[in-house]
């Protein structure tokens, strides 16, 4: 049997081969190879000592240089990670940790100080020194004493390497295990059809907490190249994007459609600051073909263009390289075809249907929730992606849904759990939450039959969600009714809703 | 005054032209009232009632977090075109 390459064992190579280049550049910080590795080596002695192998570890940190470390300290432990984003509400968070039951948080003192009442271990990152805070409140500080004889932990191809949360249509929150084979079929896959090297400066746009992130970090950590790491206060800030793509010389962007367009809107992302761009790649939503068209405008035309495809479950399954006839027509480009390896099915004898994937990509399953037939997918490495398409010429095309879930500048929404946090609002009797589409733009919309004796003011629902939900949540707009529109089964009736908006 | 229009503007164009709970301070992107590619019609909206041109460099999430952070942003702009 050959040796499984986790991106665990060639990270491990890659210090060796480069440990004086940049790995990691956030704000005014960089970190090389070598100095990730210690740091790494470091943390994972601790974890291990603390028996953490096998165990399940949530971060807690905003994004940055140590988030990463966290990262790679969690799978050199032989540990899942499971990444959370700091910027969501601490409702959200508070809601994941609980999902997750991690036997271990690593976290700073500012962010422990708002979760004081979670009974669970933490590791807190702090400048002059790192620390454990056991259960009963004691403190254990690490050993400065680099103790780097211990080897990283040999990852199986079985072994979970993360657990990503994302939106659950009942409100709770859905925790999708991604496995080493998953991760590594993915990263090989994208190091050879990138032609990626050491020479190479990754942008990561996305939250650690999305599935975009681990084409970033662990794609870098393959070959040697660099990432640098966008923080949340700037993911919306498209000067310190544009100039970021020129300060580090960006060769790889991967991101939502959204931001592309946003960065095309300033005007300011011209040939001179994507010079340096290879390959830019686009997933997570449709990208309307006209704002498609702009952004090529921008950018070389040696640069490659490509949409990548997959759900958390499946991470990219499809990819598409975008062609100058894909432009010219009046409908989004494919979602392509599948990578090597993994087969694409239409469920249906008609040419639309739901897409089912199977193969190395597929998800071992999910960590919290039922889902009948998936569950039974999952074992045989299949996943329903609740995707309807078309097959055309060759490509995978994408046309709608099969359920209510919906995409917003990349995020995955499902409209319940919205539903589920309004319905608990203090005056609210019924809710039913939709999201209409123009060619311009989605709105999330909450129709909301109010108490007797309350008044809703739209502004009042806004403030009572965000407080609980990441705000890509919040509806765009409210409108009250004095009651929701049933169908003859005493069912609420989206297509009258879908005409009051 | 622009504030005032402004304040109006958002009401009429994000929130079906509900204005009683609309502050001056009230966060307009942590309530999702504006979105990213909402801020471009605020730009636009701005350059309409008072001809300053908000330039990419000032397009970011703390300059328009509130309306009395969009005016401020404006008042500057002003003071320095002059």
């Amino acid at each position: 049997m050959t040796e499984f390459n986790s991106i665990l064992s060639t990270f491990e190579v890659t210090c060796k081969r480069f440990p004086k280049k940049i790995a990691l550049y956030c704000l005014e910080e960089s970190l090389s190879y070598e100095a990730l590795q210690d740091s790494v080596q470091q943390w994972s002695n601790a974890f291990f000592n603390e028996q953490l192998q096998g165990k399940r570890i949530l971060i807690y940190l905003d994004k940055g240089i140590d988030y990463v470390k966290s990262i790679y300290a969690c799978l050199a432990t032989g540990a899942t990670y499971i990444p959370v984003d700091a910027s969501q509400p601490l409702e959200r968070i508070l809601s994941i940790i609980e999902q997750a039951k991690p036997d271990l948080i690593i976290t700073d003192e500012n962010k422990n100080s708002t979760i004081n009442n979670v009974l669970i271990s933490r590791f807190l990152i702090n400048q002059s020194a790192c620390y454990f805070m056991k259960e009963d409140n004691k403190l254990v500080y690490l050993n400065n004493n680099k103790n780097s004889n211990r080897a990283f932990y040999t990852s199986k191809t079985d072994d979970v390497a993360a657990i990503l949360f994302t939106s659950g249509s009942t409100g709770v929150p859905k925790g999708v295990k991604v496995s080493h084979q998953n991760l590594s079929y993915f990263i090989n896959w994208a190091v050879q059809s990138l032609n990626l090297t050491h020479k190479d400066v990754l942008s990561n746009h996305a939250s650690f907490a999305f599935d975009l992130s681990t084409f970033d970090i662990f794609a870098a950590g393959q070959v040697g190249a660099a990432t640098w790491i966008i923080t949340s206060q700037q993911q919306q800030n498209v000067a310190e994007l544009i100039n970021g793509i020129k300060k580090y010389s960006v060769t790889t962007w991967y991101s939502v459609p959204s931001v592309l367009s946003m960065m095309v809107a300033t005007n300011a992302l011209d040939m001179q600051v994507t010079k340096t761009l290879r390959h830019v790649l686009f997933a997570g939503e449709v990208y309307p073909i006209g704002a498609l068209r702009e952004l090529k405008k921008c950018i070389a035309e040696t640069c490659s263009l490509q949409n990548w495809y997959g759900p958390t479950e499946t991470n990219v399954c499809l990819y598409h390289k975008v062609t100058n006839d894909d432009l010219k027509k009046n409908y989004p480009v494919p979602i392509g075809k599948p990578l090597n390896g993994i087969d694409a099915v239409i469920d249906s004898d008609k040419p639309i249907g739901e897409l089912i994937i199977y193969g190395a990509c597929v998800t071992p399953g999910y960590y919290n929730v039922q889902d009948k037939r998936n569950n039974q997918l999952h074992k045989n490495k299949g996943h329903a992606t609740g995707d309807l398409v078309r097959f055309e010429n060759g490509y995978y095309y994408y046309q709608s849904r099969v359920d209510d879930m919906v995409k917003i500048n990349g995020h995955r929404i499902e409209l319940g759990e919205i539903d589920a946090c309004l319905s608990v609002m203090p005056g609210v009797k019924a809710v039913a939450v939709l999201c209409i589409t123009s060619d311009f733009q989605q709105k999330l919309t909450a129709f909301i039959v109010a108490k007797e004796e309350s008044q809703i003011n739209t502004l009042s629902v806004k403030q009572f969600v965000s407080e609980r939900l990441p705000r890509y949540m919040v509806p765009n707009s409210v409108k009250c009714l004095l009651q929701l529109p049933k169908n003859a089964n005493g069912k609420i009736d989206f297509k009258v809703l879908r005409g009051l908006a | 005054m622009f504030i005032e229009k402004l304040r109006n503007y958002i009401a009429e164009s994000y929130l079906d032209g509900q204005s009683d709970m609309l502050e001056n301070d009230t966060q307009l992107l942590a309530l999702n009232i504006v979105d990213s590619a909402s801020i471009f019609d605020l730009v636009d909206f701005i350059k309409e009632q008072t001809g300053v041109i908000v330039s990419m460099m000032e397009i970011n999430p703390t300059n328009f977090s509130s309306i009395n952070e969009v005016n401020a942003l404006v008042c500057r702009l002003q003071e320095q075109a002059v």
